[in-house]
């Protein structure tokens, strides 16, 4: 008998049900449908399902309201892709815990199996931007996917810059497929829904929850040949995709920037540890069809030293990076008025944390190590 | 025959009654002038006669003499020329004397003997009110100019038949009038406002503060920044221009005739933007005949200087004495004259000679010497009276379409004006200073007090980011600005944080 949707829906809902449990839950069963009639009993022998879990299925399966579920699909005008399904991506399905269903706005292609990932930070300097939106297009334009997480920064860039020349891409997210996180991608969302593809593996109105992320970074880097890290502090969530791509065998591929940036410590201590340094799109092309080293990741986390600051102070100077920033700019971001910024601006300065270059610009001064 | 007749000149910013005698005798055709220079003589001989002829009368040529007293003060401009063509028809018989020494006549003629504007024209009709005459009869086209004068009777003229006429008791004129305070209100309006400033609001931050304390101010920025932009609206966010200081201000421009015959008064205030090119005399006032400079007509306004290191360095040094005292003394053998020059000055240069240094999308192609060289020629003296610099960046493309408007004018001049009230009340026992950019070295002392955070800040400041000393006082001045625009009796660090943020030129950041 054929698997409703439902049944695959309804597993991908039973709360204590990831990838992980569900994978072994289904080569021990077969199908969801059988999963969702097992006894109690039958649920517990299942090597990796605990009492516990069995028990959450048995309270749970019926209790899921799945017809709103299936009506808020309809009515998104989204479609659900099974792990059976022919069209489950190719590449996603080979890495260690797949996700049980996708929901999918616009349309998965076989063609995507040639995908290349790139993710960074969400405050990315001029340069970070303008580096992601430049390689991002130049790698659609040779009909290569490109896989990101539609965040504010460089998964942004990326992506415009693959639509920008009529190229493919694909945004994963950490939320509903119903929900647009950040809220002001709404025009690049549906966009990407209509001319690439959006996917997420979360129920309908699932909130953009933060443990959410890093089980959506398993899914960009699982798209995707190979990941091209583009701005990454450390303990970035980019620096998370990168430890999936490794765990998945994909290549790592890292831009350099600027030394005294703080964020760009994560992409050069990849860098260090064997992830080809990327200049230009040729060296990630040079790649994909051999795909070899693996290496461990164990960005060492420095501390940074603190100064005291006032929340203000605070405020603005999260804003700043290692490139400089108009006054009037830190005012719009920061939310303070003019002369307050000013102000704000000036005390950091007097602190130490700060610099002022000609043209009423502002940026860090690199922390001492 | 002798004729006489009264008009008026005007020497500085006041008018001063002239007789006008025109003697006919018999001898050879001759006509000579004593009181206006030799080339004025010439032109005004050939109008008056054509007049004359053109307009009908019966002439022939005889010996003429025009006395033009005080015969020693020497006279400027084509003004006399309706009274003298009056003269030498009462002195032919053909008009009432008794009439002609009852107005005081102005007016320039044409060949064909209609009569045309003048300069001066509200310093004669105040003086004519002075001398209780009759009525002044002036040119149609500065009519509404001298109705500025209330309980004098203004009599326009278009043509000396007209005027003839009239003093002949054939034709009756009626004299003209205005509402003044309506022609006043009618013209206060700006025409440029800051709503139409897209970004910049560091910028106009500045010239907020600027505006409130009558802080001088000098704008840095590439070609094309939007420096000339601001400072033009500068004026309207000054408090209101009152009546009083619109009347001396219409006083300065009557003189060289910038009152169009459709205005009475000037109701804004004045910005005057000379270029680099001017002279000292253009810009300071004087002059073989005197007349007032840039500086004076934009008294009560605003003295815009674009390209400030363009500027010849002698011309910039004059500057000094009215930016200090408010007027501009011009000594001259016989007398000193004076005319009031009591105006914010705003100044704006690029960052470096080509223009683009620290612009991020062109690149500077000058050398740190150049740069250092084309800095150097605004140091010293004229500096140290600016209070405040800031860099102007260049609006990027997409700010400049987005069609969210800036704050008006009108906003911004209600929060200047109650922070200029607070500070007339402050100073309002002394004569001068009515604002906190003319506090001398002891009254700021005495009004700057720091609260001890603030203190301690402005000390790091001078020590860590390299201020002069000198930017020590003009801080302080600054900083009781910004209090004021929060109605603070102490000064806070923050207002001294802000304040040095207006010292960009004090700053290393340039090499
Ligand atoms: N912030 C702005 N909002 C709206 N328009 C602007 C702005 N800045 C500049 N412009 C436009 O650009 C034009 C050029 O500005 P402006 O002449 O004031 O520049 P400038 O800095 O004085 O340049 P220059 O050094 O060449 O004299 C303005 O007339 C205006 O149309
Ligand atoms: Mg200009
Ligand atoms: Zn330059």
């Amino acid at each position: 008998m054929a698997d409703k949707i439902e049944h695959w829906l309804t597993l991908n809902m039973i709360p204590g049900i990831g990838a992980t449990r569900g994978q072994k839950l289904l080569e021990h069963f077969g199908s969801p449908q059988s999963i969702l009639e097992a006894n109690l009993n039958e649920l517990q022998h299942v090597a990796g399902i605990g009492e516990y879990t069995a028990r959450q299925i048995v309270s749970s399966r019926d209790k899921l309201d799945i017809e709103k579920e299936i009506s808020r699909i309809k009515k998104q005008k989204v479609s659900v892709v099974t792990f059976s399904d022919d069209n489950y991506p190719a590449n996603l399905k080979s890495i260690f815990d797949p996700p049980i269903v996708l929901y999918v706005k616009g349309k998965l292609l076989p063609e995507d199996r040639i995908a290349i990932a790139m993710v960074g930070t969400r405050r990315p300097t001029t340069y970070g931007k303008m580096v992601a939106e430049k390689l991002s297009k130049e790698l659609a334009e040779r009909e290569i996917s490109i896989v990101s997480g539609l965040a504010r920064g460089i998964d942004t860039s990326a992506h415009k810059g693959a639509l920008s020349c009529g190229g493919r891409t694909i945004a994963v997210l950490g939320c509903g497929i119903d929900i647009c996180y950040p809220p002001e991608n709404r025009a690049l969302f549906d966009e990407i829904g209509e001319r690439g593809v959006v996917v997420s593996e979360f129920p309908m109105g699932t909130r953009p929850e933060k443990m959410n992320f890093p089980m959506r970074n398993r899914i960009i880097s699982g798209l995707s040949l190979g990941v091209v890290i583009v701005e990454a502090g450390f303990r970035s969530g980019a620096l998370i995709t990168a430890g999936c791509a490794l765990e998945q065998g994909r290549e790592v591929f890292a831009v350099p920037g600027n030394i005294f940036n703080l964020g760009t410590k994560g992409s050069h201590s990849l860098i260090k540890q064997g992830a080809k340094l990327v200049e230009e799109c040729e060296d990630i092309i040079e790649e994909i069809r051999c795909l070899r080293d693996v290496l461990p990741v164990s960005p060492a986390i420095k501390s940074l030293r603190k100064v005291k600051l006032s929340s203000e102070e605070e405020r603005v100077y999260n804003l700043l990076s290692f490139e400089p920033i108009h006054i009037d700019l830190i005012s719009k971001q920061s939310g303070l008025v003019i002369n307050r910024t000013s102000s704000v601006l000036m005390n950091l300065e007097m602190k130490g944390k700060i610099r002022q270059v000609v043209g009423k610009m502002f940026l860090r001064v690199p922390e001492a190590q | 025959m002798l004729s006489i007749g009264l008009s008026s000149a005007v020497l500085g910013i006041e008018a001063y009654p002239v007789e006008v005698e025109v003697d006919i005798s018999s001898g050879l055709p001759h006509f000579s002038t004593v009181g206006l220079p030799d080339t004025a003589i010439k032109e005004s001989k050939n109008r008056v006669l054509a007049a004359i002829k053109n307009s009908g009368y019966e002439f022939s040529m005889k010996r003429i003499t025009v006395n033009l007293a005080p015969a020693a003060v020497k006279k400027e401009g084509a003004a006399f020329d309706l009274s003298i063509a009056l003269g030498i028809l009462a002195a032919n018989g053909q008009l009432s004397q008794d009439r002609l020494q009852k107005y005081i006549v102005l007016g320039e003629l044409s060949l064909d003997g209609s009569v045309r504007k003048v300069k001066g024209t509200l310093p004669i009709a105040l003086a004519a009110r002075e001398a209780g005459v009759d009525g002044l009869i002036i040119p149609e086209g500065n009519r509404k100019e001298a109705s500025v004068v209330k309980g004098l009777n203004v009599f326009p003229v278009r043509n000396l038949k007209e005027t003839v006429d009239f003093l002949n008791g054939r034709d009756e004129l009626s004299s003209f009038s205005i509402d003044l305070e309506e022609e006043f209100e009618d013209r206060r309006n700006y025409e440029t406002d800051f709503a139409d400033v897209k970004g910049q609001e560091y910028a106009k931050r500045a010239l907020e503060v600027a505006a409130s304390g009558g802080h001088n101010i000098l704008l840095i920025g590439p070609p094309g920044s939007g420096k000339t932009m601001l400072a033009k609206r500068l004026p309207s966010i000054l408090p209101t221009i009152t009546l009083d200081e619109a009347l001396e201000t219409t006083k300065i421009h009557s003189v060289i005739g910038l009152i169009s015959s459709r205005s009475a008064i000037v109701g804004t205030r004045p910005f005057r933007s000379p270029h680099h090119t001017i002279s000292d005399v253009a810009l300071i006032g004087g002059g073989s005949f005197p007349r007032p400079g840039e500086v004076s007509l934009a008294h009560n306004g605003v003295l815009f200087l674009d390209e400030f290191p363009e500027f010849h360095r002698n011309v910039l040094e004059v500057l000094r004495q009215p930016i200090e005292d408010g007027v501009v003394t011009i000594v001259r053998v016989s007398t000193a004259l004076t005319y009031p020059a009591k105006f914010m000055l705003a100044a704006a240069m690029n960052p470096c000679p080509c223009g683009f240094y620290g612009d991020s999308q062109r690149e500077c192609t000058c050398t740190p010497f150049q740069i250092q060289k084309y800095r150097a020629k605004i140091s010293g003296p004229l500096l140290d009276r600016i209070d405040m610099h800031i860099e102007v960046p260049p609006v990027k493309y997409q700010e400049l379409t987005v069609d969210t408007d800036g704050e008006s004018s009108l906003t911004i001049r209600t929060r200047v004006q109650r922070a200029r009230d607070i500070q007339k009340e402050r100073f309002k026992k002394f004569k001068s200073v009515y604002c906190n950019a003319h506090m001398e070295a002891k009254y700021i002392r005495k009004y700057c007090i720091l609260e001890k955070e603030a203190e301690k800040l402005l000390k790091d400041a001078i020590e860590r980011l390299g201020l002069s000393a000198r930017a020590y006082d003009r801080i302080l001045k600054v900083s009781r600005t910004i209090a004021d625009l929060e109605a603070k009796e102490e000064i806070s660090s923050h207002h001294i944080a802000e304040a040095i943020q207006y010292r960009s030129l004090d700053r290393n950041l340039w090499m």
